[in-house]
């Protein structure tokens, strides 16, 4: 029999209409390997089917790093580029992050460099240690940021800063990155768990559907012409009236019952 | 009178602008930019410039700015370069200055650098596509923030902008030591993947985030046939530097 090892990715539901992902390989600064890709693609499926889950938060079980980036080690594993090209397009752990029906937020701590700032950039909230490193070190190693960084990064701060950070590798510090708006706010280190799950918790209370709805909302009228987006947001809320009151999408006329 | 000055050391490449902006700073740019282009030794660019030079453009250029073909975009050739580039701002950075700087993809500025379009107000609407490339970078608040103040902004506030990148010291040239450290930093980094992060970046904004979410990733599949990735994957793992070969 196999020695029995700790999963790479825990999932767990502390309380109702939360739900966890942690990140769980401590001896390697929670690098991401292709096996906790899997576990991810897994988990976010089992939170967006599970009703109960309204909000779902990120953590790394490491006291150095939320997560170190991409495992390297793994690198040069697929059978051919054309392979490797069509695995990760029909297999999308990004696209599924950005598109998740839940209110999603991550809490960062000691380095976050590569995929473990890529991976934050697609939640909502970023909640940050006073000890918390960000870095993008891929150029340094040949190739990109490869979990959105490139395209996220420069959408959720200044482009200017974004082609430093990408360009050069430089580490910003968790007071640096609150300035910039890349994450929402610093906390005590030891506080950083209870922060995480106040914030959760007062936002699973809320009318999350809704929250959800005004988050795609944001994030997909950013992706195109300002008319568009009005109208299509004029659209859901009379729908969502609609829904809520039981009544029909037509508004009623002054003086009707 | 105005002198531009090419210099390619090793693998950064310097322009230094002299003299108020007009035909011929931007036709000499514009060769330095094509000479930058084509050399794959070059892994960064960094423009410096005299004070006259962020002033913005000569009386001259400004009025016969139609028949010297300089409207639209004169700088686009800076922009359009496929190595990263890091542009030294330093005084009054002015009007057609302020164009030419967001033309980098980085800006160091110096401590003492303030930013203004004084011109906007007197008549002159900018013509080196300053107002697009202005709004994308701090966004339209600010943008139009910066169109309607009374007085410039000082280079902190250009930083908590996005319009700089980088603060210097407060010190003689310590933007220019700045940006030539951070050049030296970039150019030690792999060449190929340096180009395609920028490449990445600057075409994805444009394109919708699904889009651009595919285009970043059909270019890191395409770095993985580099011979740099498998040295810069190889070097991590005997922790010792990569030695890229552009590759």
């Amino acid at each position: 029999m196999a020695p029995s090892r700790e999963p790479f990715v825990f999932y767990h539901k502390p309380e109702p209409g939360l739900a966890r992902i942690t990140l769980n390989r401590p001896d390697r600064l929670n690098a991401i390997n292709l096996a906790m890709r899997d576990d991810l693609w897994t988990f976010l499926h089992a939170a967006i089917e599970d009703p109960d889950v309204r909000v779902l938060s990120f953590h790394g079980n490491s006291p150095r790093a939320f997560c170190a980036g991409a495992d390297v080690t793994e690198f040069g594993a697929a059978p051919s580029l054309v392979e490797a090209r069509r695995a990760r397009h029909e297999r999308d752990l990004w696209a599924l992050l950005e598109d998740l029906p839940l209110i999603t937020i991550a809490a960062l701590h000691g380095f976050c460099l590569g995929a473990g700032i890529e991976l934050p950039l697609f939640c909502d909230l970023r909640i940050a240690a006073e000890d918390t490193v960000i870095a993008l070190p891929e150029v340094g190693l040949g190739y990109i940021p490869s979990a959105g960084g490139t395209q996220t990064l420069p959408r959720s701060v200044p482009p200017a800063l974004a082609l430093r950070l990408v360009l050069s590798g430089d580490r910003i510090d968790a007071r640096e990155a609150l300035s910039w708006g890349l994450v929402s706010q610093v906390v005590p280190n030891e506080s950083l768990d209870e922060s995480v799950a106040a914030l959760a918790r007062r936002l699973a209370a809320a009318d999350t559907a809704t929250l959800v709805r005004a988050k795609h909302a944001i994030r997909r009228g950013l992706d195109g012409p300002l008319h568009a987006a009005i109208a299509r947001d004029a659209l859901a809320a009379l729908l969502q009236r609609a829904q809520t009151s039981g009544r029909t999408t037509r508004e009623r006329l002054p003086g009707e019952q | 009178m105005a002198e531009t000055l090419l210099a390619v050391d090793d693998t950064i490449a310097t322009v230094t602008l002299a003299g108020p902006l007009d035909r011929a700073s931007v036709d000499r740019l514009r060769r330095s930019c094509e000479q930058v282009g084509v050399n794959d030794a070059v892994r960064v660019l960094v423009l410096q410039a005299a004070a006259e030079t962020w002033a913005g453009w000569s009386v001259e250029a400004w009025e016969r700015a139609d028949e010297a073909g300089l409207m639209g975009d004169p700088f686009g050739p800076l922009a359009a370069l496929p190595q990263p580039t890091i542009v030294v701002v330093e005084g009054a950075v002015r009007d057609a200055g302020l164009e030419l700087a967001l033309c980098g993809d980085i800006r160091v500025a110096a401590a003492s650098a303030t930013f203004a379009l004084p011109g906007i107000a007197q008549g002159a609407l900018p013509i080196a596509a300053g107002l697009q490339r202005l709004g994308r970078l701090v966004g339209r608040a600010r943008a139009l923030e910066l169109l309607l103040a009374d007085a410039p902004i000082d280079a902190p506030t250009a930083l908590q902008w996005g319009l700089a990148s980088v603060v210097a010291a407060p010190a003689p040239n310590a933007a220019r030591a700045e940006a030539r450290a951070l050049a030296g930093r970039i150019a030690e980094r792999a060449p190929i993947a340096t180009r395609m992060a920028k490449e990445s970046l600057r075409r994805g904004l444009e394109m919708p985030l699904a889009e651009a979410l595919r285009f970043e990733t059909d270019l890191t599949v395409l770095l993985q046939a580099t011979a740099d990735r498998a040295e810069g994957v190889r070097a991590f793992g005997e922790k010792r530097p990569p030695r890229f070969l552009g590759r």
